[in-house]
C-alpha cells in the first residue's frame, strides 16, 4: 500500500523500519533525540527503541565517526547523523584514513557497514558556513559509497539499502527536498544504492542529475517539451560513488546530447566527471552543457543568494542556446 | 608470581624480541620487505603481560608499533611476516604491510595515522557494553598520538558512556625524533585523563611482576566498575623509529635516555630471573621453539606468491548486503515537476 508522504517522513520511516528489522542498527549524532530531532526525522525514535540504540552525542564529529567505525567493525549497523554537512568535515580523517580503506587493507576480510546521513542547507542566509555541498570530494575516494536521493520514494528505499549494505555509505540529503511529496509504500523496501536509473524516458536530450537537481531536471524538461518538439531523458544518478557508467552511456548513445545539472561547484566535480566519461565514449551532436553553482562560496545576503542559485529559466536559456 | 606464569609471559616476550631482532637483521641485506616497519624492540613487556588476560572476543586496536600486541593476541607469525614481504599469504594479503597490520579472526587491528585506533575503540566497546558482552577493548597509543585533538573527544565519550576500554599509552618520550619536552608544557597525562573522570594508573617499573600486577588491577577495575581505565606505561624503544637502522647513530637524539634505560630492560631482567628460579634448559627450549617459528615464517614468506592485482582492486568496495535484503525494489516515477521545496526558517 502506498500513500503520499514527504521526504523527511520517508527518512524517518526508513530509520524506524531499519531498527525494527535489525536490533544491531544504532542511530546517533548531535541533536538526535532533542526537540529539533534533526528536522523532525528522528522524532519518537529514542522513545520507541531506547537510549542505548538511539542517543544524542557531544559535538565531537571525529570521535563519533570513529565510534561508528568501531561499532560497525564489531557487527553493528551504525547510522551517524550530521544535521549540517559543514560539521562533518571535522571527521575527514576518519572517513578518508580509516573507513574508506578498511575493506581494501584487510583484503576484504573486514567490512565497515556504517551509514552517515548528512544534510546540506539551502536558503534563508545559510551562507558560506551552512550551505556547502562537497559531495564531489567523496566521489573521488575509493572504498565509500556516496548516495544522493532525489525524492521521498528514493530516500526511504535508499536509506534502507544503505543501512543494510555491508559497505560504508555517505548519504547526502538536500534540505530543500525535505518538504517534497511522493507516493511511498508503507512497508520497508530496498533500493540498490550502487545503481542509477532512468527517471523519465526521452529521445533527444539526456539530462543527468542527482539529489535536488532532479526537481530542476523535471521542470526544465516539462518546459522545454512544451516549447520544442523534443523529448528529454532524465538520468537520476542516485549514486555518485561508484558512478553507474552503463546507465549514463546507454542513454547518451540514444540521445547524443548531454546536459548535467549539479548543486555544487563546477571544478573537479561530479558533473565535470560525467562529461569526461561521456565524451570519451560517445560522439555527441553538440557540446555537453554543465550547469553548476558559480565557483564561489555561498553568500548570506538574501538578494545575493537569489542570484547565486541557478533558476529554471536560466537552465532553459542555456539549453536552447547550446542545443540548436 | 608463579614460575609457570612467568614462563608463559617469557615465551611471548621472547617471540616478540627475537622476531624483531631477526627481521631487523635480514631487512636490509635482503631488501625484500619493502614497506615501512616500526619495530617494537624494548617495548615488549606490557604486550607480553597482556597476553595472559586476553580472550578471543576482546579487541586490540593498536597504534603503528603493533607487532607485540599482534603476537600477544595470538595471531600467527607466518601471516605477519608474509605481510611484511607483501605476499598473498600475509594477514592482509600484502595490502596493509606492517603499518596497518590486522588479523580480523582474532579481533586484532592496527593503524598508523595517529590516534585513529584509540578512538575506534569507542565503538567496539560500545557494542560490547550494550549487547552485554563481558569483553574489553584494549587500545594502544603513544605519547605522540596523545597530542591529537580526537584523543580528548574520545576520553570524554568513553567516560560519558562508561565504556569497557583499557587505554594504554606507551610513553617512550619521542614522537619520531622529537622529545616530549619540545612538544608540550603539560606532559602530565594523569591530570588530563583524570579531568575526564577516568581512572589513571602509572607503570614506571620495568620488572614484569610489577607490570603484571598493575595491569591486573586495571582489568579488574574495568570489569567490576564497567568504566574505562588509562594506563601510562613508561618505556623506551631500543631500535630506530622506523626500519632496521639505528637512527640514534645518525640523529644522536637520545643518548642519555638510552643510557638510563640500558639497565631497565624488562626482557633481560625476566630472563635472568627465570634462569635463577627455573633452569636454563627449559628457557633454551622456549627460545629454540620461538626461533624456529620465526625462521620458518621467513622461509615461507620468501617463497610465497603475490596477490593478483585485479583481485586487489575488488577489495575496495564489496557489493554485499545484509540477509534482510532479499531483493531490490524498482524505482518509482511518481515524483513530478510540481514539487514544492522546503522553505527554511531563520534557524
Amino acid at each position: 500500500m502506498k500513500r503520499k508522504i514527504n521526504f523527511s517522513t520517508a527518512i524517518k520511516e526508513a530509520m524506524f523500519e531499519s531498527m525494527k528489522l535489525d536490533q544491531k542498527v544504532i542511530v546517533y549524532g548531535l541533536g538526535v533525540g532533542t526537540s529539533g530531532n534533526i528536522y523532525g526525522t528522528t522524532k519518537g525514535l529514542k522513545e520507541k527503541f531506547g537510549s542505548k540504540r538511539v542517543f544524542d552525542a557531544p559535538a565531537a564529529e571525529s570521535a563519533l565517526t570513529a565510534m561508528g567505525t568501531g561499532m560497525a567493525l564489531s557487527g553493528a549497523r551504525p547510522l551517524l547523523i550530521h544535521q549540517r554537512f559543514d560539521f562533518m568535515i571535522y571527521s575527514l580523517d576518519q572517513i578518508v584514513n580509516w573507513i574508506s580503506l578498511w575493506s581494501y587493507k584487510s583484503a576484504g576480510k573486514s567490512q565497515i557497514p556504517i551509514t552517515i546521513r548528512t544534510v546540506v542547507g539551502k536558503g534563508w542566509g545559510q551562507g558560506p558556513q551552512h550551505a556547502k555541498s562537497l559531495h564531489s570530494w567523496f566521489s573521488n575516494l575509493p572504498g565509500v559509497s556516496v548516495v544522493y536521493p532525489s525524492s521521498p520514494y528514493e530516500a526511504k528505499g535508499l536509506l534502507l539499502g544503505s543501512i543494510f549494505s555491508n559497505f560504508p555509505t555517505i548519504f547526502f540529503e538536500s534540505r530543500s527536498l525535505h518538504a517534497s511529496v511522493e507516493n511511498v509504500p508503507i512497508k520497508p523496501y530496498f533500493l540498490d544504492p550502487t545503481k542509477s536509473f532512468i527517471r523519465k524516458k526521452g529521445k533527444d536530450l539526456t539530462i543527468v542529475g542527482f539529489g535536488p537537481s532532479i526537481v530542476d531536471a523535471l521542470r526544465v524538461s516539462d518546459e522545454i517539451e512544451k516549447r520544442k518538439k523534443i523529448t528529454c531523458e532524465i538520468v537520476d544518478l542516485r549514486t555518485i560513488n561508484p558512478i553507474d557508467e552503463k546507465t549514463i552511456i546507454n542513454s547518451l548513445k540514444k540521445t547524443k546530447n548531454l546536459c548535467v545539472i549539479e548543486h555544487g561547484w563546477p571544478n573537479s566535480s561530479v558533473s565535470s566527471d560525467i562529461i569526461s566519461i561521456v565524451t570519451k565514449k560517445v560522439k555527441l551532436k553538440n557540446k555537453p552543457l554543465q550547469v553548476c553553482w558559480p565557483q564561489s562560496h555561498v553568500p548570506t545576503s538574501s538578494d545575493l543568494e537569489d542570484k547565486f542559485y541557478f533558476k529554471i529559466s536560466e537552465i532553459i536559456q542555456k539549453i536552447e542556446k547550446n542545443f540548436k | 608470581m608463579n614460575k609457570n606464569l612467568l614462563k608463559k609471559i617469557y615465551q611471548i616476550m621472547h617471540l616478540i624480541r627475537f622476531s624483531q631482532e631477526h627481521l631487523i637483521n635480514i631487512y636490509h641485506p635482503e631488501d625484500k620487505m619493502k614497506c615501512p616497519i616500526h619495530f617494537c624492540k624494548g617495548q615488549e613487556a606490557l604486550a607480553s603481560c597482556l597476553s595472559q588476560f586476553l580472550v578471543k572476543d576482546d579487541y586490540i586496536l593498536s597504534h603503528h608499533r603493533s607487532h607485540g600486541y599482534y603476537i600477544s593476541k595470538k595471531c600467527p607469525i607466518d601471516q605477519m611476516v608474509a605481510e611484511f614481504y607483501g605476499k598473498r599469504s600475509g594477514s592482509n594479503e600484502g595490502l596493509a604491510g606492517s603499518q596497518e597490520l590486522s588479523y580480523s579472526k582474532n579481533n586484532f587491528y592496527s593503524g598508523t595515522i595517529l590516534s585513529g585506533m584509540f578512538s575506534i575503540a569507542l565503538g567496539t566497546a560500545y557494542v560490547q557494553k550494550i549487547y552485554n558482552k563481558r569483553n574489553i577493548t584494549y587500545t594502544v597509543i603513544g605519547d605522540g598520538g596523545m597530542e591529537e585533538g580526537i584523543v580528548y573527544e574520545t576520553l570524554n565519550l568513553a567516560s560519558l558512556k562508561s565504556l569497557p576500554i583499557l587505554f594504554i599509552c606507551e610513553n617512550n618520550r619521542y614522537s619520531v625524533h622529537t622529545n616530549i619536552n619540545e612538544r608540550t608544557k603539560s606532559s602530565n597525562f594523569k591530570k588530563k585523563v583524570e579531568s575526564f573522570d577516568i581512572k589513571y594508573i602509572k607503570i614506571s617499573e620495568y620488572e614484569i611482576e610489577s607490570i603484571f600486577k598493575k595491569l591486573k588491577e586495571a582489568i579488574q577495575y574495568i570489569k567490576s566498575n564497567a568504566k574505562p581505565v588509562f594506563i601510562e606505561y613508561d618505556t623506551m624503544r631500543t631500535c630506530g623509529h622506523v626500519g632496521p637502522e639505528d637512527d640514534d647513530k645518525e640523529h644522536d637524539y637520545r643518548k642519555l635516555d638510552l643510557l638510563k634505560w640500558k639497565n631497565k630492560d624488562s626482557f633481560i631482567d625476566l630472563r635472568k630471573k627465570l634462569i635463577r628460579i627455573s633452569n636454563i634448559k627449559s628457557i633454551n627450549l622456549i627460545e629454540k621453539r620461538n626461533i624456529n617459528i620465526v625462521k620458518s615464517a621467513v622461509t615461507k614468506a620468501q617463497k610465497a606468491k603475490t596477490l593478483n592485482f585485479n583481485t586487489s582492486l575488488k577489495y575496495n568496495l564489496i557489493k554485499k548486503f545484509s540477509n534482510k535484503v532479499k531483493s531490490f525494489a524498482k524505482p518509482s516515477i511518481d515524483f513530478k515537476s510540481n514539487q514544492k521545496t522546503t522553505k527554511l526558517n531563520p534557524y
